[in-house]
Order: C-alpha cells, then structure tokens, then sequence
C-alpha cells in the first residue's frame, strides 16, 4: 500500500483532471450522468473480452448471465434516446483478456460525452479540451486513415509526437456514420507519444443498420468461441429515437494523466496500483 | 511449436536464423485487426535489438532457457558479475548485452540470469526496486505538496532520480525499472 504523501499526489492529479473535465463541460451546458457498471449486454465488439458476471436470483432460483461495462455507450445513447442531448460521464469501465502492464490495467477511468453535432466538431471539441487540460495551445494535427501507414497490426506509424487519424476506412466503421460516398467511417482516433487516447464517432443512429452490425459482431464472437451477449433491444429502440446528428468520443483518463505528467507506467498514477492488486509482475517471477 | 502469447521477458527464441531473447513485450488487442505481440528483441549472437511485432495466431519456437536468481556483486568496464547465492558460483555478463538496465545495479540486488546451453544470456531486473535516498535538497518553505514539483535526488547507488519535494535524505525510496521513474516512499 502506498505512504499517505504518494496518494495524496496522485489523488492531487485525479482531483485536478475530474475539475478540468467537469469544468469544461458544464461551461458548454453539458448534463453529468453515472451510469450501470453491471448490466445484460456488456458490449459487443468482437475485439473486446468484457468480465463476464452471474446474477443468481431467488423466488424464482434463475441464474443470468452478464458483465462489467466496457464503456458507458449503450447507457449514455438511452438517455439521448429520451431526450438529453449534450451528456457526459466519467466512470471506471472494465477489460479483460488484455496485458495487466504499463499500458494496460482491467479497470481503469473513461470520460465519455455526446452531443449535437457533426464529425469536425466533434474533433474541434476534443482538442479544446485536450489543451485545456495538458496547459497547452496545440494544434493537433488531422491526418487521413489512408496516409497514416498503418502496419499490418493496426498501428498507424506518424512521426508526431501527438496527431488525430482521421476517416477510417468504411469496414472500420464500428458505431460511427459513413460520411458521404460511404467510403470512409467518420471516426477517429488521437494518439500521444505512441499511446492510443481517444476513440470518437460521428454517430450512427440508424436502429436497423445498427442491428445489422450486432448481428455481424454476434457472428464474429460466436465464431470466436466467446460468449455471445444478448442485443440491448432498448438500446436499439432508443437510437431510433434519436433527432439529428450527433457525435461520441471517449477518452482513457489514466492515460491522459500519464501524458501530463510524462509517466511511463500506468501503475505509478493509480492510488491502488492494479499490479500491486493482482500481485502482478510483468517481469520474470520465475 | 508456441504463440506468441506465451512470450515472456526473457523467452528466447529461434528466428530468422538467430536466437533473440525476449527484453519487453506487449500484447494488444487493436480496435480493429487480429490481435498480436508487440516485442523487443535482443539478439543473442551480436546484441542487436530490434523491434517486432507477432501476430496471436503465428507460431514461434522457443528455446529451452534456464532462469537463474542471482546477486549482482560487481563489475568492470566490460562486464558484470552475478553470483549464485547458494553454490557461488559466478557468471559474467557484457555491460553491452545488460545495456541501460546497468544503472540500476546495486552491490547485493537480486536478479534473474538467463541462461542457454550453460551461458549466460541476458539478466532481468525486478519491476521495481528499493534505494535509499543519500543526497537530495530540503524542500524549502513556501513548497507545498503538489502533483507537479519535483527535485533530484541521487540513490545509494549513485544513481539520480526525479522525487517528490516531500523525500528526505534518508528515505527509502522504490524506482520502476521500466521507466526509471520514482514510484513511491517505502514506510519505514
């Protein structure tokens, strides 16, 4: 367990950047939301190994099956779905199946926001407030999925210390609007020293599409051999609901703290450090 | 035959008609694409390092390796020496196959040797390992506890590292062997 003055350092930088994100948000007249953290469709994406979880009920005995969240998404879209339209939450989210190391812990913090708008807005926004919070006046610089010369493992090789990548090719669409001409997503990603940091979309709010693309990604998983989650009918039936365009993106707060603060182990900002948690050592223990 | 996802710090491998020990690896599950093992390579034959990225579904040999604790005891301008603690037996290393990873060697400090076919090959450090702090400024009236000051201090082994203002001349202190920086106070 760490001494008294080390949390209170790292609690110092925690404090700093939730001030920063709530501050920042509710001057654009945006609405803070917690979300479920344990819920019946935990996400579907093929990639991503949620925690699975069994609630055993009683009155009748029955057991279900579900997970830990992998980001807000599905609950934040609801809450547009009935209505609000410039939300965001800061919540722990959950990954399992990735490294426990100095990138990486299971559990770790998520900022995630939506609101009216289109595709440049919403990258406008994200470098507003990625220099709000790093006290910097940067301008980070757009460049297109096609020249960011990706390997063969999905990693764009840019020599910027910090850039977006922008319009992704259309079958890496994920849960974002094809722009005009279909032939590109209209998602994009930031990076900094290396380090993936955000994930943001134009939305796609068309329920039957959308329905179509959890179809796919049940295949994938079944396919997969992982579990195969139930489609949240409610979430699809509140996308519909949905007025006008808008966007999402989320940002890993941990390791935006780990930017600032030019800190190479994600261990070394968390107050209970997942590797001291899990009793983890990514070196030889042999 | 293995995959890539049993890789370790410290795995050797049989590659491209070279034997390449394992010094960092990372497995990534990209938003898109397969997921692979991001890692760096050292060469055993000349030291090189390169970087090279597995994908999960690829199939590697490993190499039969023995990992070995030892101390650290000392070293000269070519090479380290590590000492098994219960025959005593020695082994040495070149400082140019230990690279960077030298500064963090102190006089006693456990480590693992990797050996293959009898020889010394590479030496893993702990994630993270304790010094005590032997020359560091007070901090000065007026400073206060924040996430942004830091001063130098310089560790038992002569090695300096960034601390916080609150560290004293005296304090053990634990340093990330990954990325040189301080960590945290050991409570005394």
């Amino acid at each position: 367990m760490l001494g008294k003055e080390d949390i209170l350092i790292r609690k110092q930088r925690w404090d700093e950047l939730y001030e920063v994100i709530r501050k920042f948000f509710s001057d654009r007249g945006f609405v803070e939301f917690q979300t479920p953290l344990l819920v019946q469709t935990p996400g579907m994406e093929p990639n991503l190994d949620p925690f699975e979880v069994h609630l055993n009920l009683v009155h009748p005995v029955e057991q279900k099956t579900g997970g830990l969240i992998t980001s807000p998404e599905y609950s934040l879209k609801k809450l547009i779905g009935v209505g609000f339209s410039k939300i965001f939450s800061i919540t722990p989210v959950f990954r399992n199946g990735e490294a426990l190391g100095p990138h990486n812990t299971p559990e770790f913090m998520m900022l995630e926001w939506y609101a009216p708008g289109n595709y440049e807005d919403m990258m406008q926004e994200t470098e507003e407030l990625l220099n709000q919070y790093l006290g910097t006046s940067d301008s980070w610089p757009r460049i297109l999925h096609e020249n960011a010369g990706y390997d063969e493992f999905g990693d764009p090789h840019v020599v910027k210390e910090h850039f977006f990548i922008t319009n992704f090719p259309a079958k890496e669409a994920s849960l974002a609007r094809l722009a005009p001409g279909g032939e590109t997503a209209e998602r994009f990603e930031a990076y900094a020293n290396g380090l993936e940091l955000c994930n943001g979309y134009a939305e796609l709010t068309d329920p039957v599409e959308q329905r179509k693309r959890f179809e796919q990604e049940q295949f994938e998983r079944k396919s997969l051999g992982k579990t195969v989650f139930p489609i949240d009918e409610e979430f699809l039936e509140g996308l519909g609901r949905i007025k006008g365009p808008i966007y999402g993106n989320s940002i890993g707060l941990d390791r935006l703290i780990m930017l600032k603060y030019r800190v190479g182990d994600i261990n070394d900002i968390q107050l209970f450090p997942a590797n001291d948690r899990w009793r983890n050592h990514y070196g030889i223990t042999k | 035959m293995a995959s890539p996802n049993d890789v370790k710090k410290g795995t050797v491998i049989n590659y491209e008609n070279d034997l390449w020990v394992v010094v960092s690896f990372q497995r990534v599950s990209p938003g898109k694409g397969s997921s692979f093992v991001r890692t760096r390579l050292k060469s055993l034959t000349s030291g090189k390092m390169v970087e090279n990225n597995f994908k999960s579904s690829d199939s590697l040999t490993f190499e039969e390796v023995m990992y070995r604790k030892m101390q650290y005891i000392f070293s000269d301008d070519i090479s380290l020496t590590f000492m098994d603690g219960t025959t005593y037996e020695q082994v040495a290393l070149d400082r140019d196959v230990v690279g960077d990873d030298a500064k963090f060697l102190k006089e006693g400090l456990d480590v693992i040797v990797v050996t293959h076919d009898g020889k010394a090959v590479s030496m893993e450090l702990p994630m993270k390992i304790e010094y005590t702090v032997t020359i560091t400024e007070p901090a000065s009236k007026g400073d206060t506890v924040s996430g942004n000051v830091q001063k130098d201090a310089t560790v038992d082994n002569g090695m300096v590292v960034r601390v916080p203002i609150f560290i004293n001349q005296g304090d053990v202190i634990r340093v990330n062997t990954d990325t040189g920086e301080y960590v945290e106070r050991v409570k005394q």
